[in-house]
């Protein structure tokens, strides 16, 4: 992953995004947002039925024991999380402009 | 006395006979209850009847639609790599757009042209109208919007130009690669049922779904660390603790 995986105030002043806190933990919230969103339907897309029925059966699992379980039935799963990140911070720089 | 008992007998009659006929009302009611209940399936059962009826040819359909979308997007794959350093490709674009106008206005006119009815031609012209003030307006806005992305961009600083001119590339990289994973899992029919998927996204509660893009993303920076290829003087700003981007990230970093 790259150095700018995660929104933060040294990347958006790379772009040229100069904005108060307030927005700024708005913004992250939204980019927090956005990104789960993507990444959790690129990965139900990438998962059969059966792996499907089993994800359904984690509800109360552990976060070690869902990164297991992500890491066995994921195999693209790098590439799906670094794909979304490099779309939504591409997204940010092109309207760079609009953020205030 | 005698015309009281006459008009007590009176009100008996009418009392009697708006009885009667609420009775027979109520038993309509509910013989036309019965036999709508008779005639109505609940909609299971309809559904059931339909893949009945549809059968295999509704996965034939089904089939040869996803084909189709597989070959377009392949189609596309293959522009994107041929173009793919093309420079110019985000004006290319915005040019696009802007004549996309023109040519949607010249399409409705064309309609207008060949139409041999007086009164669909009328109707046509209507929406011819409305649709070029909507083109007039889009184009407005998209010239606007070119241009000020444009002039800005010129204006910024070259480091700022080349940073966000890097993150565009690896934006339209990794949707390229997106593509390429749509076009194989379109190709791979049968072993993914698009309905059932749909369905099983939107059982999902919203709590479920964010456990596990986090601990996706988690994972990912987890090995990506392992790997050294995060910078963890850049990794999380420590200043930010109420950062809900943060917190969540925060135990990938510990």
């Amino acid at each position: 992953m790259s150095t700018d995986a995660l929104l933060n105030k040294q990347f958006l002043s790379d772009i040229g995004v100069a904005i108060d806190d307030q927005t700024y933990e708005a913004l992250s919230e939204h980019y927090a947002d956005t990104l789960h969103e993507r990444v959790i339907a690129e990965i139900t897309n990438e998962l059969d039925e059966q792996a499907l029925i089993e994800l359904e059966t984690l509800k109360d699992a552990s976060p070690d024991q869902l990164q297991q379980w992500l890491q066995a039935n994921v195999p693209q799963l790098d590439e799906i999380v670094q794909d979304e990140m490099a779309i939504l911070l591409g997204e940010m720089a092109e309207g760079a402009e609009e953020i205030k | 006395m005698i015309l009281l008992i006459k008009n007590r007998t009176k009100t008996n009659m009418i009392r009697e006979k708006i009885t009667a006929h609420l009775e027979a009302r109520d038993l309509r009611h509910q013989e036309a209850q019965a036999d709508y209940d008779a005639n109505t399936r609940s909609p299971d059962e309809l559904v059931t009847d339909d893949k009945e009826i549809l059968g295999t040819k509704a996965g034939s359909f089904l089939r040869n639609r996803y084909r189709h979308q597989a070959d377009q997007l392949s189609e596309q794959i293959e522009t994107a790599e041929a173009n793919k350093d093309v420079p110019g490709m985000r004006e290319k674009y915005i040019k696009y757009r802007d004549n996309r106008a023109t040519i949607q206005s010249a399409r409705i006119q064309r309609r207008i042209d060949n139409s041999s009815n007086s009164f669909l031609s009328a109707q046509i012209n209507r929406q011819r109208r409305f649709k070029l003030k909507q083109l007039k307006y889009a184009k407005k806005v998209y010239a606007d919007r070119s241009g000020t992305l444009e002039s800005k961009r010129v204006n910024k600083p070259e480091k700022l130009q080349k940073k966000v001119d890097e993150l565009i590339r690896k934006k339209v990289d990794a949707m390229y690669r997106k593509a390429q994973r749509e076009a194989l899992r379109q190709h791979s029919i049968g072993r993914h049922n698009v309905m059932k998927k749909a369905e099983f996204v939107a059982k999902m509660t919203p709590e479920m779904k964010k456990r596990i893009a986090t601990e996706a993303v988690l994972l990912v920076r987890k090995r990506n660390i392992e790997k050294g290829h995060l910078d963890s003087s850049h990794a999380v700003d420590a200043s930010l603790t109420k950062r809900k981007v943060t917190n969540e990230y925060g135990r990938t970093i510990e």
